[in-house]
């Protein structure tokens, strides 16, 4: 099956994939399964199947699955009308019914011949029924075109990534069949780590200051969206671009923090920020070290 | 040694099945762990548990198969049960009078003195009437002639057992468990009406083909209208006193209904013990919309679905103002109103979260179940109620 080595995803430059991370990408690698991910927005897992790619050196195939996506459109269409149209017009060569077959992301990723990574994201988007409709696919990595009564199969099995938010529950049988991995969010040191990535030139100073911040409205209660990674990574190209500077001190005050709005997006978000910046000092709060 | 692991989890619920182990099996024999514990902690955590909410019980199964952690708590009273009723002996037999006094005992009751057993046993006591224990009348254990007991054997012998604690093998294919919000969505999807709706995009072959025969081969594109459900349901629940038990399953109903995205309209109203002349879109707020506008805007065209258990006082259906609701000024009771709503909603069913078999108990139930056709909220029963509203 698979001529490939364990232990050859290890994140890339502009990727900091934890040593977790790391090893579910090399199992779903070797047991040739769906690499299911989950975790709060904004912890990269979109990122991660175009590292994986990037690292790996394969094609990406991207599969975006929007509330109207059926299982059948990510094989194929068989595109009647032109076909028709062709017919009246004489255009084009009408004989051939595989002219006017066009493969969805998945065909392509089967019929493509190398190995590439598919990336089928945001799965929970689709009707519930849609990762059951997909089961037989993923598993065989082959399909029948009825028109041509023809099977499409993956000479090499892709490596399949699948990206969900949670919003609807995933059938058992096809979690049953997939690795899983739910990324947590970083913690301060991963985070600089990150942050290094995509800034090098960043001084020691803006970061200890930006990650302190962040981390500090995060930890703010109540707030309906947490700012996430590429918030923070927005924050700072702006922070950067502006040159703006950051308040001194270990207590920053709400007011003093440039371009907030890259963090919290939310009317709502705001308004509880500032009634917690606006509260008055107390002691059982005072674990919460920041906006007092 | 991996075994362990397997059962361990299985102990904490984590739902493991025999082709994720397999796969487990098929990585270690490729080497995937990289012989390092670490690598294979994430190795069998990415192949056996795939929600987070599992993610603790698994750091603890895998502490105590594989580096001495301590047993979690329940993990470790279901292990000291099993050792007290090691080696059991054969039921005694009961006197009739004893048999029906004790078939009478509740399950209620049974639990809250299992629980204190529990709390108070500390070794093994076999054939007697009092502790958990093999052989006695006690209603604990296993191999007892208790009527009503609770058996922690997977064997039933001895009395009907009224719930086999631990020893749920066959849980999951049990047809009337209560529901997760996935499988309640599925059984929502039969609920469905598909009629031509939209604009005429949908390309219509056969009747393309027959108008282009027709047409001695000029062809002509026939569109025609996507089908689309038109079933518009409208969800009305009890809230709050004697539904507060069930409003987990009621909360899971509704976020199926909400997030299925499936119907052609789906609106909810909730009430509190019995619907009187207002309906509320929001209880804690009162915000309310009164049910003789619901009824006329609704009725007929939507299919009406009411969650409760219908377990009221007989006064709070029957008697005019029988209700402690603040803002009832009306006359009409309950019962009258419900009754408009049966007469105005063809197509209606009453989903109970209370079990079948205590329908009876309660004076009202009956009373309700005759004006809406009843069922209970369990997989099985909301399949009933499905095709009743077709």
């Amino acid at each position: 099956m698979s001529n490939l080595q364990f232990h050859q995803f290890r994140g890339t430059e502009g990727y900091v994939a934890s040593r977790a991370l790391q090893d579910v990408v090399n199992v779903a690698i070797a047991l040739e399964r769906p690499l299911l991910l989950k975790g709060e927005p904004g912890t990269g897992k979109t990122l991660l199947a175009h590292h994986i790619a990037e690292a790996l050196d394969m094609e990406i195939i991207l599969w975006n699955v929007k509330s109207t996506t059926k299982a059948r459109d990510g094989l194929y269409t068989y595109d009647t009308v032109q076909r028709l149209n062709d017919a009246r017009f004489g255009d084009g060569d009408v004989k051939d019914i595989r002219h006017y077959i066009k493969y969805g992301p998945l065909g392509r990723a089967f019929a493509s011949g190398k190995r590439v990574v598919l990336l089928i994201d945001e799965v929970d988007k689709a009707d519930i029924e849609f990762p059951n409709d997909l089961l037989f696919e993923l598993d065989e990595m082959r399909f029948h075109v009825l028109e041509t009564d023809e099977w499409v199969k993956a000479d090499q099995r892709p490596v399949v990534i699948v990206t969900s938010n949670s919003e609807k529950e995933l059938p058992d049988a096809f979690l049953r069949r997939c690795v899983f991995h739910y990324i947590d969010f970083p913690d301060e040191a991963q985070m600089r780590a990150i942050i290094e990535v995509h800034f090098p030139d960043l001084g020691v100073e803006l970061m200890g200051k930006a990650c302190k911040i962040f981390f500090g409205l995060r930890e703010v209660p109540g707030l309906r969206k947490r700012p996430s990674t590429s918030e923070l990574l927005d924050w700072i190209r702006v922070l950067l671009a502006s040159g703006a500077k950051l308040p001194e001190g270990d207590v920053p005050s709400l007011e003093s923090v440039p371009f907030l709005g890259a963090l919290v997006k939310m009317q709502e978000d705001t308004e509880t920020l500032s009634r917690h910046a606006n509260r008055p000092a107390d002691v059982r709060t005072a674990g919460r070290r920041f906006f007092s | 040694m991996f075994l362990a692991l397997y059962h361990s989890l299985r102990a904490l619920k984590v739902p493991v099945s025999l082709t994720e182990w397999l796969t487990l099996l098929e990585g270690l024999a490729k080497g995937l762990h990289n012989d390092s514990l670490e690598d294979f902690y994430y190795l069998s955590r990415s192949l056996l548990v795939k929600d987070v909410a599992y993610y603790d019980a698994f750091d603890q199964a895998f502490a105590y198969c594989f580096k001495d952690g301590a047993l979690p708590d329940d993990l470790a009273t279901r292990e000291k049960i099993l050792e007290w009723l090691q080696d059991p002996r054969m039921p005694r037999p009961f006197s009739q009078e004893e048999l029906d006094r004790l078939k009478a005992l509740p399950l209620d009751e049974l639990l809250r003195q299992l629980e204190e057993r529990l709390r108070d046993q500390k070794e093994a006591h076999n054939g007697g009437k009092k502790w958990i224990g093999s052989g006695g009348t006690s209603p604990y254990g296993i191999n007892g002639s208790h009527p009503s007991g609770i058996s922690f054997s997977a064997e039933r012998q001895g009395g009907r057992a009224a719930l086999q604690a631990f020893a749920r093998r066959y849980r999951n294919l049990r047809h009337d468990l209560t529901l997760d919000v996935r499988q309640i969505g599925v059984a929502l999807k039969r609920l469905r009406d598909l009629r031509d709706s939209g604009a005429e995009e949908i390309l219509d072959m056969d009747a393309t083909i027959e108008k282009t025969c027709r047409n001695a081969g000029e062809i002509d594109l026939i569109f025609g209208r996507e089908r689309e459900n038109q079933v518009r349901l409208l969800l009305v629940m009890d809230s709050g006193g004697s539904m507060e038990p069930y409003r987990d399953l009621s909360e899971r109903l509704f976020s199926a209904a909400h997030g299925l995205n499936h119907f052609k309209d789906f609106r909810a109203f909730y009430f509190h013990n019995c619907v009187y002349e207002n309906l509320y879109t929001n209880m804690e707020t009162d915000e309310f919309v009164p049910t003789a506008e619901v009824m006329r805007e609704y009725g007929k065209n939507y299919r009406l679905v009411i969650v409760g258990d219908a377990a009221m006082s007989p006064y709070e259906l029957m008697t005019p103002h029988g209700t402690l609701e603040r803002y009832r000024t009306s006359s009409v009771t309950g019962h009258e109103w419900l009754r408009q709503l049966s007469d105005a909603f063809p197509k209606r069913a009453w989903l109970n979260p209370l079990p079948e078999t205590y329908w009876n108990q309660y004076e009202t139930v009956p009373t309700v179940a005759g004006l809406f056709p009843m069922f209970p909220l369990t997989l099985e029963g909301l399949g009933r109620a499905v095709r009743q509203l077709h």
